[in-house]
């Protein structure tokens, strides 16, 4: 359950994001999901080894500058936990008489996953709820700001529930059953969300103030990014 | 018993309300709230304090789509001629569950985003500095809200409500969670709201601390309010724990071989924090043993209570179960135990684990000695607090095999009546048993029942403790039933 956990909290915004400029928060985690993804979308394309390797060393530096490297140790257990998954799904196909990868492949890929699930996780590091809520509105979508302000907002309440739900579930149904925690899961959110919505009325969703476009050491962050990105999308 | 003010700032004539297709829940209530003024509500769950609460704002009307009928006047206005920024500006409310009131997850973020968005960016700065400084909140700001003690949050969470400025502030079972030191934030927190005279109405079941601080008190009942002589319900409103010398070894009761033991347990969430537990021991033993952790939020209880279920493992130290004894949980939320939709279902499901007969008869049998107004064919989740408690035990206990029940803080959201009532069916119920307590008041009641260990939890060591009896606190538990502040007999 801490795995879930520490991974929950590489969702949080950092203490250092007025560090920096909106620009260069936006912009960073854009630039890393773009170019990592694209061997994705352009045909034929292969992974770099060295490049994903060197995206993947900046956003640990950057994760531990923000978040601390109990975070990022975080975010890299559970990714680590689904690698294994994929590894052990190569080597039971070669079992099965498929092809398998070549270790070398398997490697990048691994590499690969793991920056672009930590790109992600700064996205929501380098933005807090209100800015985020600020950036969608700019783009048109009020109603769906304001919904995900509120869901984020619960989410560490609603996590801290699950993990007494799954402790119930498993003392008293055992693993096979542990799925029947999503019941009273549900209904404790149902009830959460009326006095949300009461707290709501009371309080209203502010909007952020607005913060500022540009800072003195958005370079720090912003060059790295744009090198390990240009470096990826000129292969 | 002082008199109601003239010219207060929360004024309430004839309330009547009720939800969609249900009976009235309020039948003509009267109130009214002057400036420097702590008005008490009592009232046991479900005797219609949230609604009331929900009447005066108007959430009722606008969120649940109730009917209302009377007046209710802020500042000198009548709520339904106010616009919603203007209702805002003259009455806040803090919700039961303080966690709801926070948007952004830092708390110097979230009050400085409302500041902003209230008063400007420059006035908003200016309040946002001075409410950080009122209500002492400098360490506060960089934390998370969902990492706060309950004091803390509660206290944040009416600095909140303070950014508004607003004359009326209304807080709605503010001791819920709370420990004994949470309580003194909250005492302390409602003096500087007193002392800036705000008119505050305070509804709570658990009231004995606050009693001093109200000017008035009133009892809702069957939807009508009535003012009550407070002054029989005093009792010291500070109970001490023993000290040092008087701490006993807190002897089982040696029936025999430990069921579940935990020997020089040491835990910690993570490698390079500090220890939560460091050495802690204790055992529970034979049937009707019953051992109480007290110790305050934060302290490790639901942790231990975690390791001892065997959920949690811990990094020095054992944890021993008995072969063939099986751990049940019932977390805080007690109704997140419940995974179906009716309790013969749960029964049932949990029945249908165990290769014994009978144990679905067994399960009815003791539903219903447990709790006489309980109905197998009812739902879990629309129980009250008090009742779900029980049909939990009852779940619990229908099994043959042996087991040890771990209750985390089961007398919380309980009125001092039902508080007693609990106590004594713990007492009675012949199963061995661990529950934690955050409060001296709770602690005070079991004390007084036989069979019945404490040990204190305080710096990640259990030390074991024979508290004192406070016979005002069991006595006001008896004048609360009697005046009818209670939930279930």
């Amino acid at each position: 359950m801490s795995l879930v956990r520490d991974f929950a909290y590489a969702f949080l915004a950092s203490e250092r994001v007025g560090e920096f400029g909106l620009v260069t928060r936006v912009l960073t985690p854009l630039l890393l999901l773009s170019s990592l993804s694209l061997p994705y979308v352009v045909p034929g394309s292969r992974i770099p080894l060295v490049q994903t390797a060197a995206a993947l060393a900046y956003e640990a530096v950057l994760v531990t500058y923000l978040a601390g490297s109990r975070r990022l140790l975080g975010v890299l257990r559970l990714v680590g936990l689904f690698l294994v998954l994929g590894f052990a799904l190569n080597l039971l196909s070669a079992l099965l008489g498929f092809e398998p990868s070549d270790a070398a492949v398997l490697v990048t890929r691994t590499l690969r996953m793991a920056s672009i699930v930590i790109a992600l996780t700064l996205v929501f590091q380098l933005l807090t709820v209100g800015e985020m809520r600020l950036l969608l509105r700019g783009l048109g979508l009020e109603r769906y700001s304001e919904m995900f302000a509120v869901a984020m907002s619960q989410l560490p309440t609603t996590l801290v529930s699950f993990s007494e739900a799954y402790v119930v579930a498993k003392l008293k149904l055992g693993r096979r059953r542990i799925a029947a925690l999503v019941k009273p899961l549900v209904v404790d959110s149902v009830l959460n969300s009326r006095q949300v919505a009461e707290a709501l009325y009371i309080h209203g969703i502010p909007p952020a103030p607005k913060p500022k476009l540009v800072s003195r050491r958005d370079p720090l962050m912003l060059v790295p990014a744009i090198l390990v990105s240009l470096a990826y999308a000129l292969l | 018993m002082e008199s109601p003010p003239v010219d207060a700032p929360l004024v309430v004539r004839d309330l009547w309300f009720r939800y969609p297709s249900s009976d009235w829940v309020l039948r003509g209530v009267s109130l009214s709230v002057g400036r420097g003024e702590v008005v008490l509500v009592l009232g046991a769950s479900g005797s219609g304090k949230t609604t009331l609460l929900r009447s005066l704002t108007g959430v009722g009307v606008w969120v649940y789509g109730g009917e209302m009928r009377g007046e209710v006047v802020v500042s000198g206005r009548r709520v339904r001629d106010l616009a919603l920024d203007e209702l805002r500006r003259a009455l806040q409310v803090v919700n039961q569950n303080a966690y709801t009131h926070f948007l952004e997850h830092r708390v110097g973020l979230d009050l400085y985003y409302i500041s902003t968005a209230i008063h400007g960016a420059e006035r908003g700065g200016r309040v946002f500095k001075r409410v950080v400084s009122t209500f002492k909140l400098e360490g506060l700001l960089g934390r998370r809200f969902f990492e706060l003690s309950g004091g803390q949050l509660r206290r944040a969470a009416i600095a909140k409500a303070m950014v508004w400025d607003p004359e009326v502030v209304i807080l709605d079972e503010p001791l819920m969670w709370l420990d004994d030191e949470g309580l003194e934030e909250l005492r302390e927190v409602l003096i500087t709201l007193r002392s800036m005279g705000k008119a505050l109405l305070v509804l709570e079941h658990r009231f004995l601390g606050l009693l001093d601080l109200a000017s008035r008190v009133f009892v809702l009942r069957s939807g009508t309010l009535s003012p009550l002589e407070h002054g029989e319900l005093r009792h010291p409103r500070k109970l001490a724990l023993p000290s040092r010398s008087e701490r006993s070894s807190a002897e089982s009761p040696g029936g025999g071989e430990p069921v579940l033991r935990a020997e020089d347990v040491w835990f910690r969430y993570e490698r390079d924090s500090a220890w939560l537990l460091r050495g802690a021991s204790l055992s529970v033993e034979s049937r009707g043993d019953t051992v109480v952790v007290f110790g305050q939020n934060g302290s490790g209880k639901s942790t231990l209570l975690k390791l001892l279920s065997g959920y949690l493992v811990p990094e020095r130290g054992r944890v021993e179960r008995a072969p063939g004894v099986r751990a049940v949980y019932l977390p805080q939320n007690v109704y997140l135990f419940f995974t179906e939709e009716s309790l013969r279902r749960e029964l049932e499901v949990v029945c249908s684990r165990r290769a014994g007969g009978g144990c679905l008869e067994r399960g009815l049998r003791t539903l219903k000695s447990l709790g006489a107004d309980l109905d197998a064919e009812a739902s879990p989740f629309n129980l009250s607090w008090g009742q779900a408690v029980r049909a939990a035990l009852s779940i619990a206990m229908s099994v043959e095999d042996e087991v040890v029940l771990l209750l985390d803080e089961p007398f919380t959201g309980l009125t001092y009546a039902d508080r007693l009532s609990l106590a004594r069916l713990l007492a009675d119920v012949k199963v061995p048993k661990i529950l934690t307590v955050s409060n001296k008041e709770t602690l005070s009641m079991l004390s007084s029942l036989p069979s019945v260990r404490v040990y204190e939890l305080r710096e990640g060591l259990l030390s074991a403790i024979r508290p004192g009896v406070d016979p005002e606190v069991v006595s006001a538990a008896e004048r609360c039933r009697e005046l009818g502040i209670y939930g279930v007999a």
